[in-house]
């Protein structure tokens, strides 16, 4: 892994023996391990590759001097030179800011440095993850840009939108894989059921990754990267965090987590690893009393498994990953008087008990007819069971209760096959192909039949081509077809140009597209005011996205700075909406009518002093929704929200003490509802969901060696919710406030970490 | 290193009581109101498809059940000549412009299919505006229960003015339609005679209505004629009923939409107040009480305010509002206090079991 990406040139004249090139940092001085050097004699008698060891060391044997080289090194600027005289050299080479953990592999050929990549990656690393004391995905994009989180307090789950998308188009990948959930393969998924115990980084592409990933990333990818190594031959990791909710705790209240991690190497090609995780939300009482709480409890047990073979050139590896999730809403007292004037209150409790399993096997490495491949088979199994019950609060009998849609298992099940090989042709055209087979069974009471099948099988490539003075063109395409909607084919091209002083510029072109969701094509559902059913003819929502991004880093006295500047805009046509049916009005159907768009502006800058690190964010994202063909021209407009972020740390090195800030601007969120008033005539009313600040705090501080301590507070501001003006009246009205949190709260997290050599 | 390990056992000590702190207690002592000596009632309305209105009488403490979708129109027995619909069926009608039964062909309901339907006035908020939305309100009595409110016009005395009724006969308790018929209404004698037949028939029926004022209205089916609906009008207070309603779909507009687990009242002898328990507390209030408060003759007085629906994502739970109880003022000028103790069955956990409690507040 640690082998560098590396390209050299090298010409030489004279030939003389044995001389030797040392690598040393800039800075440390200290010796460079890993630098890979091909060289070349001028006069084209010799040319050869060799590796610095360990003592940053090259030895050139049989060498004419003089030559020409040029160094490339995933950690170090590259660095050429002509060296005339056959003498020792030293070689001082400039670090770059990305640390080796900064390695990405979503969309990659090969794992490489996001400042490499021809799309913009943002990484969430280790020390993010850490710093903020996140345990699950939701905590950790809490302050990300462009991403908007909801909440459900019912059931408890969390979901996302990004770029103004919804989260039904953010897919969610676990090292490169789909995360299952209850209503999409990746997408829509709740994120307070994805924890990121195992996970070394998130890596987030915005702007649909449709050639490599297929559906449902019309707004982007979120691909979990789980650990598959150690540094040492044991690693055992101890966990333990207390959490108040709100003001609430106790050991009836608050949430307490543990996290066990061992890490072995078994024998010389040998690793494995287990983790266990359990995690007790006692839910949060808030504005409710007696039995029922504003946000219901939850207890989860996730455990995961890995067993890795790493013969020569290739790595094998089976992971098994198991969730175990338990909801218990228990709902508020009824009094029910018996004929003899008792009373015997009862109360409707439900309960949402979800497993998820996920068996995952792959293999990587390389092939003689391939520079990399990589292949891998899984298979998901997720359920979730709901159950609702009276129980009788005198006698504490309990029965199932018996209306439509009271007891419901839903289900998905998946199996993924997938490949992709990567070929060098030559110095500046790389070629990547791959294959991807999807099998999704979907059940549960309301879906016709009770059970239905999506199958999806596609082909892609896409080339890297260096056309020019380091242009890096990526075009790509992909050939899919499907058991519902038939064959698409899909097209992208991104672009990298890097300019003087490592400044980058990348232009990107994706065309995305959501499949129907299976509830949108076999929905069924029938009372005596809802007459509701999916349509089987539905075809997939199909955008266009464009995105440009501008990053240069550059430095003020000792101050390292980098700035960036990205537009995007999406547009999506046959955008899924519910309608009358056209065969029957007295039903409705979900049917390919709306269209929308979004737009997006941003601009961020980091500044890093010696100890010191900030960052700071700030976009502008439109969105447009046109509803019916007819709109009037003034509502044909963009929306805009305001986002904005900044993150502090200050690292007090003597202590071994971090201080970090996390915060963000989440502004109001303005849509609009249209309403017939008489005859041809529209009247528009705005609604607006209003904006909120999030701030973190935490401190880290690393003791006796093996110790790690996290203090922190999440939501100083205190928001719990926020009002919402355009819900409109009726039966259906839930309230005009949107919950975002249960409030300021506190934890500490211990970790104690144990190495072995 | 001796104090790491020290930290270590405690921490696996401290997470063993976070594995072993899973004891949940919340009804090991419920708070339980006590034993009443009021009046209970568990009305009939029949579960989840809420086929039956049950009409109920305070002083007697009888209940009175009949399935909705048993009758169609409801003939005034009191001065005026008015019809109105079933409501509960969700009946929806529109005059055409003609007055003979025998003229009036499907072509005359060209559309009506895909409008005049409550499930379909529904269907099409999900799409571009229709322009016939706005007209459905007048396609339902006004659920005010205001006479002048009613969809077909008051009868007139002259003949010729009384125009053709389109009417849909809404939907059975278990959602299948009911079928559609024409018909036209006159005054004859001091009762009315209703002449019908389905909207393709060249011949119609007719039936006379005489005013029964015993009654507050006089209930026709049209394929069994004459039908006993609702008790004698000093009988009953309160209904429970499913009831088309106008639902605001906006800040202007409305409409038609059935409420499940509604509360009439008996327009001509009953008026009910709406009593916050925020001011008095059920067993707290007396008669004294009861002079201050502003009674209501509207029809949907409770309505459906007693209840609450939870809705997808709120954390609101379906059952009884707790913040309200009543007073009901009845043909015998007695006064009651009212509160809805429960909306669900307690064991099976449908609506469409609703439970009442009741005391007569003595002068």
């Amino acid at each position: 892994m640690r082998s560098a990406i590396t390209l050299i040139f090298i010409l030489i004249y004279p030939f003389v023996f044995g001389q030797k090139i040392t690598i040393r940092d800039q800075n440390s001085g200290d010796p460079v391990e890993g630098v890979v050097l091909i060289f070349q004699t001028l006069n084209g008698t010799y040319s050869g590759q060799v590796i610095s060891n360990d003592l940053g060391t090259i030895e050139l044997k049989a060498v004419d001097f003089p030559i020409l080289i040029k160094t490339q090194h995933v950690g170090y600027q590259s660095y050429s030179d002509t060296l005339r005289t056959s003498k020792d050299y030293s070689i001082r080479v400039v670090p770059k800011k990305v640390h080796l953990d900064d390695f990405i592999v979503t969309g990659q050929f090969n794992p490489q440095s996001a400042e490499q990549s021809v799309f913009t990656v943002k990484v969430i690393d280790q020390e993010e993850i850490k710093a903020r004391g996140a345990v699950t995905l939701s905590e950790a994009l809490s302050n990300t840009l462009n991403i908007r989180s909801s909440q459900d307090l019912a059931i408890g789950s969390s979901g996302i939108s990004m770029q103004g998308i919804s989260g039904q188009n953010v897919k969610i990948l676990l090292d490169g894989i789909p995360l299952v959930n209850r209503n999409g393969n990746g997408n829509a998924a709740d994120l307070s059921q994805i924890n990121l115990n195992n996970i070394e980084r998130i890596e987030i592409v915005e702007g649909p990754m449709a050639v490599n990933y297929g559906a449902n990333a019309l707004a982007g990818v979120i691909n979990l990267i789980s650990y598959k190594d150690a540094e040492n031959t044991t690693e055992i990791s101890v966990g333990l965090q207390e959490e108040t909710v709100g003001s609430e705790f106790g050991t009836g209240e608050g949430k307490h987590i543990q996290s066990l991690g061992i890490k072995q190497q078994i024998a010389s090609r040998w690793f494995g690893q287990i983790g266990v995780l359990h995690t007790d939300f006692k839910g949060f009482q808030g504005n409710q009393t007696g039995r029922t709480k504003e946000w219901n409890p939850k207890e989860q047990y996730q455990a995961d498994a890995l067993i890795r073979f790493i013969p020569k050139n290739h790595s094998f590896y089976y992971r098994f990953d198991f969730l175990d999730e338990t909801i218990n809403g228990l709902g508020k007292s009824n009094n029910n008087y018996l004929s003899s004037g008792e009373n015997q209150p009862f109360a409707i409790d439900e309960q949402y008990l979800t497993q998820r399993a996920i068996h995952h096997i792959q293999a990587e490495g390389k092939l003689p007819f391939l520079s990399r491949y990589n292949a891998f088979v899984s298979y998901s199994d997720f359920e979730r069971v709901k159950r609702k019950m009276s129980k009788n609060l005198v006698t504490g009998e309990e029965h199932l209760t018996t209306s439509e849609g009271d007891q419901d298992v839903s289900t998905y099940k998946v199996w993924e096959f997938g490949g992709t090989g990567y070929l060098a042709f030559s110095d500046v055209l790389d070629l990547q192909t791959g294959y991807n087979l999807s099998f999704e069974k979907v059940g549960g009471g309301r879906i016709q039949e009770g059970e239905q099948e999506i199958n999806d099988i596609a082909i892609y490539g896409s080339l890297e081509w260096e056309i020019s003075d380091n242009i890096l063109v990526r075009p790509g395409l992909r050939l899919a077809t499907n058991s519902s909607f038939g064959t698409q084919l899909i097209p992208s091209v991104q672009i990298k140009k890097p300019f003087d002083g490592n400044a980058d510029l990348r232009l990107s072109y994706g065309r995305g597209y959501r499949a129907p969701s299976v509830r949108e094509l076999y929905f069924e559902f029938v009372d005596s005011n809802h007459r509701i059913f999916g349509n089987e003819n539905l075809s997939p929502e199909f955008s266009h996205h464009f995105s440009s991004n501008f990053t240069k880093p550059y430095e003020v006295g000792n101050v390292k700075s980098e700035a960036g500047i990205n537009l995007f805009y999406n547009s999506i046509d046959d955008q899924i909406g519910i309608a009358q049916s056209a065969t029957d009005a007295t039903s409705t159907t979900y049917v390919n009518i709306d269209k929308y768009k979004t737009l997006g502006l941003g601009v961020n800058q980091k500044m890093e002093w010696a100890k010191l690190s900030t960052s700071i964010g700030i976009s502008y994202v439109g969105r447009f929704n046109r509803l019916d063909e007819d709109q009037r021209d003034d509502l044909n407009k963009f929306f805009y929200t305001p986002e904005l972020n900044g993150n502090v740390q200050y690292h007090w090195t003597k202590i071994r003490t971090k201080i970090n800030v996390f915060y963000k601007y989440t502004g109001a969120l303005r849509n609009y509802i249209f309403s017939e008033k008489t005859a041809g005539k529209q009247e528009v009313t705005i609604g607006e969901v209003e904006g909120y600040h999030w701030l973190d705090l935490t401190l880290s501080k690393t003791f006796f060696t093996h110790f790690d301590m996290i203090l922190g507070a999440r939501n100083l501001l205190d928001i719990q919710r926020i009002n919402n003006s355009g819900v409109s009246g009726g039966t259906h009205s839930g309230g005009a406030s949107v919950p975002v949190s249960y409030g300021r709260s506190y934890f500490i997290k211990l970790n104690y970490n144990l190495k072995l050599k | 290193m001796t104090n790491s390990k020290y930290t270590l056992k405690l921490i696996l000590a401290l997470v063993a009581i976070g594995f072993l702190n899973a004891c949940d207690g919340e009804d090991d002592q419920p708070k339980v109101d006590p034993a009443v000596s009021s009046a209970i009632i568990d009305a009939e309305v029949g579960g989840a498809d809420q086929p039956n209105q049950v009409f109920i009488d305070f002083s007697s403490k009888r209940q009175t059940v009949v399935n909705r979708a048993s009758w169609d129109l409801g003939f005034y027995a009191g001065n005026e000549f008015r019809v109105i619909l079933n409501n509960p069926a969700s009946m929806l009608t529109q005059a055409i412009d003609k007055n003979d039964l025998t003229q009036v062909t499907a072509e005359d309901t060209v559309g009506m299919g895909t409008q005049m339907d409550i499930d379909a006035i529904f269907g099409s908020l999900f799409g571009a505006p229709a322009e016939w939305l706005p007209q459905a309100q007048t396609w339902i009595d006004q659920p005010d229960g205001s006479l002048e409110g009613t969809a077909i016009a008051e009868i007139s005395a002259t003949a010729d003015q009384n125009k053709v009724y389109i009417i849909n006969r809404g939907k059975n308790a278990d959602g299948t339609a009911r079928g559609w018929m024409k018909a036209r209404f006159l005054i004859e004698g001091s009762g009315y005679k209703m002449q019908y037949a389905e909207i393709n028939a060249t011949t119609f029926s007719e039936l006379q209505i005489n005013k029964d004022s015993d009654y507050n209205f006089n209930y026709v089916n049209f394929n069994q004629g004459l039908v006993n609906v609702e008790p004698e009008s000093a009988k009953w207070d309160i209904c429970f009923t499913i009831f088309t309603n106008l639902l605001p779909i906006d800040a202007t507009s409305k409409i038609p939409y059935a409420y499940k687990d509604f509360v009439i009242q008996n327009r001509a002898n009953v008026e009910i107040a709406e009593v916050a328990v925020a001011d008095f507390a059920y067993e707290d209030f007396t008669y004294t009480n009861s002079t201050d408060l502003s009674y209501s003759s509207d029809l949907a007085t409770i309505g459906s305010n007693w209840r609450i629906v939870a809705q997808p994502g709120s954390d609101q739970e379906t059952g009884v509002n707790p913040d309200l109880f009543y007073v009901v003022q009845d043909s015998d000028n007695n006064y009651y206090k009212l509160k809805f103790t429960r909306m669900l069955d307690p064991i099976s956990g449908e609506r469409g079991y609703p439970q009442i409690q009741y005391d007569l507040l003595v002068q």
